[in-house]
C-alpha cells in the first residue's frame, strides 16, 4: 500500500497567537517498504502532520490516501491499516502487557484464535516475555517502549507512523528501536518517521522531507538533498534550506 | 441536532452493524475499564471501603452517643407540673398518677409555670392541647434534661397500661398472650394516591402524647437509608470517572483509544457502564451496610421504641422491588454520565479531583430533596433530572407501581445521559478544549464587531 499525502494543512487557535497553521500544504508520498523521514526542529509541525495522518486530529484541509482508502473520509478503515507509535504515547499503568495487547488486538479485529499466538510471538520477538504479566507502571522505560511497539503492530498494519520513537531511550533501547524499524521495512511496510536527530534520519531513511514552520522545504533521497543544498553533511543541508526559507520570508 | 441525537447517530455510523461485533467491542472496553479502575487504590477506597464504613460508623457513633446520654439521663430527677387549666382532666390525672409512682419523676407545685419553665426550675408541664387533635402534651424548656421527655412518659404510661391490662386479664382467668393486637394503618395524605403503609400489630399500644401528625408522614426509615445510599453513588462513581477520562489524558492513553478502528460512542458506552458498575456497587454496599448497622442499633436499644416495634420493616411486592432496582440503576447511570462529563475536559487527575467537587456537591444535595414529605413526583418535578429519579423511587416505595410520570422520568434521564456522553465524547476524542473554543469564538466575534465599526 502506498501513502499519498496531498496539501495537508492543520490550523490551530491559541489565545496569545490567534489562529496559526501547524502544518501548511504538506505533500509527500511513501512507497511500500520505504522509510520516509520528516526531519525538522522542535515545533516544526512534524508531530501535528503525523497525528493528522494517524486520524487523531482532523485536518483543516488536504487529503491523504493509503492505497485505495481515503484516510479522512473513512478513518475507521484507515485506523485498521495503520500503526502509530510515539515516545509520548502512554500505557495503562495498572494493566499488564498481556492484558494491553489482548485489548488492542481484539479491538483491532484480530481473531481470538490467532490472538494468543500473535501475542506470544511479539513477546519473543521483542524480548520481554518475562514481563508479560507485570503491570506496566512497574516496567522500565525501554520495556514500556517495547510494549508500545507491540501494541502498534499487533494488527499487522500496512502503514507505520513513528513520531520521534527513540526520544528518551538509552543506547540499547534505541538500537532495538532501529532494528524494529528496519524489520518493518523488510516486511514491506510503508513507514513515515519523524525525528530531529540528523544521524538517525541519515541512518534509517530512504527519503527525507525537511520541515520547518509547518512547511516541507524540500524532499528527496539523502544524495538528492545534498545536491540541492550543495552540502556534504545532512546538518549543513538542513541549515542551508532553513536559512533560504527564512530569508525568502 | 441535539447532542443526544448526534451521539446515537454517531454510535451507528461507520460501525459494523453485526450485534456480535458491537457486543464484543463493548465487552472488551467495559472489562478493560473495569480492570484498570478496580486496581486503582483511590477507587478501592472510595468505592468499597468508605461506603462499607463511613455512614455505618457515623450511625453507630451517633447511636452510641445517644445511648450514653440516655444512660446518664436515666437516673436524673425530672420535675414536672400540671397546668392550672388541666387539673380536672381525667387523662392527665391518670398520667400524673402513673408518673408519681416512678422514682425519678417528681411533681412540683408551681404558681408561675412559664417563668419556672424558662428558669429551669421545672423540666416539663403537662397540659391538654385543644385543636384539630386533642391530645396530652408536655411543654419542655430548652434546657430539658432529657432529649425526648414525651417518649419517656409514653413508655411509662404504656408500661402501666400493659401491667394493668395483664392484671385484669389474669383476674378473669385470661392470658395476656391470647390477646390479639390490632393493626394500625397510616394513610399518606400528601400523596396523590392513597398509599397505605401497613404496620405490624403494636402490642405496646397505650396512651400517646404529642404524636398526632406522625402517621401522616410518607417517609419510612428504610427509604431514608435508600436515599443516603444514593449519595454514595456519586462518591463511588467519582474516581472511576476520573480514571476513564482525565487519567487517560494525563498518561496519554487517550491517543491509543483514538487510534482504534471502532465507534468512539461505543468506547464511551463502555466507559459509562464500567463507571456505573462501580457507582452501583458502592451504593448497594452502603445500603446493605447501613441497613445492617441500623438493624443492630435498633435491636439493642430501647432508645427508638417510639418509632414502632420494627421501623426498618418494609412490605414491598415483586413489582415494587423491580421498579426500585430499575430506578436505582437509572440514578447510577445518570450520576456516572454527569461525572464522566465533568471530568472529561480535565487534562490531569489533580485538576479533575478539584473540579469534581462542585458537580459532586450538586449530586449529593439533590436526592435528599425526596425526603421532604411535601415533595412528590408531579408535572413539574418530573422534568428535573436526579430529583425526578429520587421522587420516582419514593413513589414506588410508597406503593405506586406505574405512573405516566415514570415514562417522562425515564426519557429525561436517558436524554440527560446521552447529552452528557455526547459532550464528553467531544472533549475526549475530538479533543475540544472548551476554554480555547470559547476564546476563539470571542476572538471571532470581537473581530467581526471591529471590522463592522471600521467599515465606512
Amino acid at each position: 500500500m502506498k501513502l499519498k499525502v496531498n496539501q495537508l494543512s492543520k490550523r490551530f487557535y491559541d489565545p496569545s497567537r490567534g489562529e496559526f497553521f501547524a502544518c501548511n500544504d504538506v505533500s509527500f508520498e511513501v512507497a511500500e517498504g520505504e522509510i520516509f523521514g520528516l526531519l525538522g526542529p522542535n515545533g516544526a509541525g512534524k508531530t501535528t502532520t503525523l497525528r493528522v495522518l494517524a486520524t487523531i486530529l482532523k485536518p483543516t484541509s488536504g487529503a491523504a490516501h493509503l492505497g485505495d482508502i481515503d484516510i479522512f473520509r473513512y478513518p475507521d478503515a484507515a485506523r485498521a491499516a495503520l500503526g502509530f507509535l510515539s515516545s509520548s504515547t502512554g500505557l495503562y499503568e495498572r494493566l499488564s502487557p498481556r492484558e494491553i495487547l489482548t485489548y488492542f488486538g481484539r479491538l483491532n479485529g484480530v481473531t481470538e484464535s490467532t490472538l494468543k499466538e500473535k501475542i506470544e510471538q511479539l513477546f519473543t520477538a521483542l524480548e520481554f516475555k518475562q514481563f508479560a504479566d507485570v503491570r506496566c507502571g512497574k516496567l522500565s522505560q525501554g520495556t514500556r517502549q517495547k510494549v508500545s511497539i507491540a501494541r502498534s503492530i499487533i494488527h499487522d498494519p500496512k502503514l507505520m507512523i513513528l513520531d520521534e520513537p527513540s526520544n528518551g531511550l538509552d543506547v540499547v533501547a534505541t538500537q532495538a528501536m532501529h532494528a524494529f524499524i528496519r524489520q518493518a521495512k523488510a516486511d514491506g511496510k510503508c513507514i513515515v518517521f519523524s525525528t530531529h536527530i540528523m544521524s538517525e534520519a541519515e541512518k534509517l531513511c530512504d527519503r527525507i522531507g525537511i520541515i520547518n514552520d509547518g512547511k516541507v522545504l524540500a524532499q528527496g533521497s539523502l544524495s538528492e538533498l545534498k545536491e540541492l543544498a550543495k552540502a556534504t553533511l545532512l546538518e549543513d543541508v538542513f541549515m542551508s534550506l532553513v536559512s533560504r526559507y527564512d530569508s525568502a520570508k | 441536532m441535539s447532542t443526544g441525537a448526534w451521539f446515537i447517530s454517531a454510535t451507528f455510523k461507520n460501525l459494523d452493524h453485526s450485534p456480535t461485533s458491537i457486543w464484543l467491542v463493548f465487552k472488551a472496553v467495559y472489562w478493560k475499564d473495569m480492570l484498570h479502575s478496580f486496581r486503582d487504590k483511590d477507587v478501592f477506597i472510595y468505592t468499597f471501603v468508605v461506603p462499607t464504613l463511613l455512614y455505618p460508623v457515623l450511625l453507630l457513633g451517633s447511636a452510641e452517643i445517644m445511648m450514653l446520654k440516655a444512660d446518664a439521663d436515666k437516673d436524673k430527677t425530672i420535675k414536672y407540673a400540671v397546668a392550672a387549666n388541666s387539673i380536672n382532666d381525667a387523662g392527665i390525672n391518670r398520667i400524673d398518677e402513673i408518673l408519681q409512682k416512678r422514682k425519678h419523676f417528681v411533681k412540683v407545685a408551681s404558681t408561675s409555670i412559664e417563668q419556672d419553665l424558662d428558669s429551669g426550675k421545672i423540666d416539663g408541664v403537662l397540659s391538654r392541647h385543644h385543636g384539630e387533635f386533642n391530645y396530652v402534651e408536655i411543654k419542655v424548656n430548652k434546657l430539658a434534661k432529657m432529649a425526648s421527655l414525651d417518649d419517656e412518659i409514653n413508655a411509662e404510661t404504656s408500661k402501666a397500661y400493659n401491667d394493668d391490662l395483664s392484671k385484669t386479664l389474669t383476674a378473669r382467668g385470661l392470658a395476656r398472650e391470647n390477646l390479639q393486637g390490632f393493626s394500625v394503618e397510616s394513610r399518606n395524605l400528601a400523596s396523590e394516591k392513597n398509599n397505605i403503609q401497613k404496620r405490624s400489630p403494636d402490642k405496646n399500644a397505650g396512651m400517646h402524647l404529642g404524636k398526632a401528625s406522625k402517621n401522616l408522614e410518607n417517609i419510612s426509615a428504610t427509604f431514608v437509608l435508600l436515599i443516603f445510599s444514593l449519595l454514595m453513588l456519586g462518591l463511588g462513581a467519582a474516581y472511576p470517572a476520573i480514571a476513564v477520562t482525565a487519567e487517560e489524558f494525563e498518561r496519554n492513553t487517550i491517543e491509543t483509544s483514538c487510534l482504534l478502528p471502532v465507534s468512539r460512542s461505543l468506547l464511551m458506552l463502555g466507559k459509562l457502564f464500567s463507571v456505573s458498575t462501580f457507582a452501583l456497587l458502592s451504593g448497594v454496599i452502603n445500603f446493605v451496610s447501613l441497613y445492617a448497622v441500623a438493624q443492630m442499633v435498633l435491636s439493642q436499644t430501647k432508645l427508638f421504641a417510639s418509632m414502632g416495634s420494627d421501623p426498618l420493616r418494609i412490605s414491598l411486592n415483586a413489582t415494587q422491588v423491580c421498579g426500585l432496582i430499575a430506578g436505582y440503576v437509572l440514578v447510577g447511570l445518570l450520576i456516572s454520565s454527569l461525572l464522566i462529563l465533568a471530568t472529561s475536559f480535565c487534562r490531569t487527575v489533580r485538576s479533575a479531583q478539584q473540579w469534581t467537587t462542585f458537580p459532586l456537591f450538586i449530586i449529593l444535595i439533590l436526592p435528599p430533596c425526596a425526603l421532604s414529605p411535601s415533595l412528590e413526583l408531579n408535572g413539574y418535578t418530573m422534568w428535573i433530572p436526579l430529583i425526578n429519579c429520587s421522587l420516582m423511587l419514593k413513589a414506588i416505595f410508597n406503593g405506586t407501581v406505574f405512573s405516566a410520570n415514570f415514562l417522562v422520568v425515564l426519557l429525561v434521564t436517558v436524554f440527560t445521559c446521552l447529552m452528557s456522553l455526547g459532550l464528553a465524547r467531544l472533549f475526549l476524542f475530538e479533543q475540544i478544549d472548551p476554554g480555547v473554543y470559547f476564546a476563539r469564538l470571542w476572538d471571532k466575534l470581537s473581530n467581526t464587531m471591529k471590522s463592522e465599526i471600521e467599515t465606512p
